[in-house]
């Protein structure tokens, strides 16, 4: 192999380094949050850059790479991870109401709640709580969730990175964030942060 | 705007999902309605909470180097394919 030859590839290393391996803990977080197990995460991070980076020379340079990274990395999710996890529980979106929280405090007429929601209810709820609340979300909600939420990709860019429709987006977005406040209530009320029924 | 307007669209208005003027209306409303206003201020917590919460968890501090090993050991994979084919070109009887 010639010197030449050489360079080129440590060139094309560093480059990769520099653009799309700054994004490995975004990246990871993603995973963990949709494999809901480490192990798995790890797998599907490593898959993730190494088909990044096989196909590093079709993507376009100075476009915005961590989408193009989330991209590959869950449409790998949805071919290889989503069969393992079947998920057979039906939800029953449509029965809960938007703004859930809000309304659950206010029927509760708890003043101290309604007044300062942040330190009375959202910091004693655990790490751990949060987490939990995002991961029973059903796979294609609790996906747009975190787009949206933890990684602030906009409505067009989870669609181009999930590839579906607008519409899609907003819907799951919005169904997603029912439950989930469903869920924060639910832990909550389990771990007597606020007085209601856990069911 | 009234309140039902208001709530229709203020996913969107916290999402930055509205066209100025549709943002402008929005936010109107919210300076003058203290309920619309307490309930994006709960929207944007739970945004919030979310978001810092799913942040925490620690990353393996070994993957990156196991991705930049396993990219190495690809180009060299490659690297050597690329020699034999040479190799090969060259001493082809």
């Amino acid at each position: 192999m010639t010197d030449k030859r050489k360079s080129k590839i440590l060139r094309r290393e560093l480059e990769f380094e520099r653009e799309a391996l700054v994004h490995t803990d975004a990246v990871y977080r993603m995973a963990l949050r949709m494999t809901k197990n480490r192990a798995d995460a790890e797998d599907l991070v490593q898959e993730t850059f190494l088909k990044a980076y096989r196909f590093w020379d079709s993507f376009e340079k100075g476009s915005n790479c961590r989408a193009w990274l989330f991209k590959i990395l869950t449409n790998l999710f949805i071919t290889s991870y989503h069969k393992k996890a079947k998920e057979k529980q039906q939800f029953a979106y449509d029965d809960v109401e938007s703004y859930y929280l809000y309304n659950q405090m206010e029927a509760g007429n708890d003043k101290q709640l309604l007044s300062d929601p942040e330190h009375m209810l959202f910091n004693q709820l655990l790490d751990d709580d949060v987490r939990k609340a995002i991961e029973e979300l059903p796979e294609d909600f609790r996906m747009v969730v975190v787009l949206s939420f933890v990684e602030g990709f906009s409505y067009q860019e989870i669609a181009d990175i999930v590839g579906i429709q607008l519409g899609t987006v907003k819907s799951r977005l919005h169904r997603g964030r029912k439950l989930l406040q469903k869920s924060l209530w639910q832990y909550a009320v389990r771990r007597g942060i606020v007085k209601g029924k856990s069911g | 705007m009234d309140c039902k307007q208001a709530l229709m669209k203020l996913y969107n208005y916290l999402d930055n999902e509205l066209s100025p003027e549709d943002y402008s209306e929005v936010e109107a409303h919210l300076k003058t309605c203290k309920k619309c206003f307490a309930k994006a201020q709960y929207e944007r917590i739970i945004q919030e909470v979310v978001r810092k919460r799913c942040q925490t968890d620690p990353v393996p501090i070994s993957l990156k180097t196991e991705i930049i090993a396993r990219i190495r050991q690809l180009d060299n994979i490659s690297q050597k394919n690329s020699s034999d084919n040479n190799r090969n070109f060259f001493f082809r009887p």
